[in-house]
């Protein structure tokens, strides 16, 4: 159904001008509102800092915006981890393929700069996604940007065109939801011995963190790739069907 | 030594601008998309400078990396040709 895009747009539904001054008139209308609230509005201050600050001891990490992802608001990082997959599975191929898992073609047009800098750069871009993803505890990082970077090499081995994942095969679709999976049983096994969901006891934080956040990094980076390769391999179907 | 990091701040609030208007007012979504790339890159720095590291680590290699690739990739999908193109600057016009 959604193979072709139709994008046309066949003469005019409303009138041009009346449209356009009623736009404007809107917008004008909610910013000028908006722009007198927010300047009639007191700063606010305080903030959560403090709250943060305070309880920073207990969170097992000391980069604060680690402990609100994924210590005192985990919830909000556990959904979006959800939300991503659904996205990624929205796009998947939609026909299950008994291809191998990785396949490595021979290239049919080699681009000696593109695998020269895949080739350069892929083992960097690996150590410092590791990196990233254990600086997290205690400096900026963390596991969202690791895998995207580590994505980001993987768009970059696909550029190349002599590598090939079957994202519908079964080892693929376990990495997919692997990361979800730690993370919500993770969340049960802690509902049954601290009598809370995602209540990390004191002495465990730490690790526990390193481990989800881990095996979220995995699932991240292979999500956005095959949200990434999933749109490029259909054009090139399409493209060697016309 | 102030004064240059007002005059660097206030470029930079000039550049986002200008960026966000070519990368939405475009000629071709071509442009439009490198734009919007460059523009992700200028954020990077934005959030950079407020002090937001993690932010402008995320906005890099989500906002300007991966997008990127990902709005390439649905622009090589539908692939707008020439005649579209066109039509759509005229109605803009």
């Amino acid at each position: 159904m959604f193979k072709n895009i139709d994008l046309k747009y066949e003469g005019d539904a409303v009138q041009q001008h009346s449209s356009k001054i009623i736009a404007l008139l809107s917008v004008g209308a909610v910013l000028f509102f908006l722009i007198t609230m927010l300047i009639q509005h007191p700063p606010y201050e305080g903030g959560i800092r403090p709250f943060v600050e305070n309880k920073i001891s207990v969170s097992g990490v000391t980069n604060p915006v680690t402990a609100v992802l994924l210590n005192f608001r985990v919830y909000d990082t556990l959904l979006e981890l959800a939300v991503l997959l659904i996205a990624v599975i929205a796009v998947l191929p939609s026909v299950n393929s008994n291809l191998p898992t990785l396949r490595i073609l021979s290239s049919q047009q080699e681009n000696l700069v593109v695998f020269a800098l895949q080739r350069w750069i892929s083992p960097a871009l690996l150590v410092f996604s590791g990196y990233l993803l254990w600086a997290g505890a205690s400096q900026p990082g963390g596991a969202f940007q690791a895998g995207a970077l580590l994505a980001g090499g993987c768009v970059l081995m696909f550029q190349t065109g002599s590598y090939h994942l079957n994202y519908t095969s079964l080892f693929i679709r376990i990495a997919l939801i692997i990361g979800l999976m730690v993370f919500v049983s993770a969340a049960l096994a802690l509902f049954i011995t601290e009598g809370n969901l995602l209540q990390y006891p004191e002495n465990y934080a730490g690790v526990l963190i390193l481990i989800i956040e881990s095996f979220a990094t995995f699932s991240i980076a292979v999500a956005l790739a095959a949200l990434y390769s999933s749109i490029i391999s259909t054009s090139n179907v399409k493209s060697r069907g016309r | 030594m102030m004064d240059i990091a007002i005059a660097f701040d206030i470029l930079l609030m000039l550049g986002c601008l200008a960026l966000a208007w070519v990368s939405i007012f475009s000629a071709s979504l071509f442009r439009c998309i490198v734009f919007f790339v460059c523009f992700g890159l200028l954020i990077t720095i934005v959030w950079a400078q407020m002090g937001a590291y993690d932010v402008a680590i995320a906005e890099g290699a989500i906002g300007a990396g991966i997008t990127g690739a990902l709005l390439l990739a649905a622009w090589n999908r539908i692939k707008p040709t020439k005649r579209q193109d066109s039509d759509s600057i005229e109605e803009r016009r």
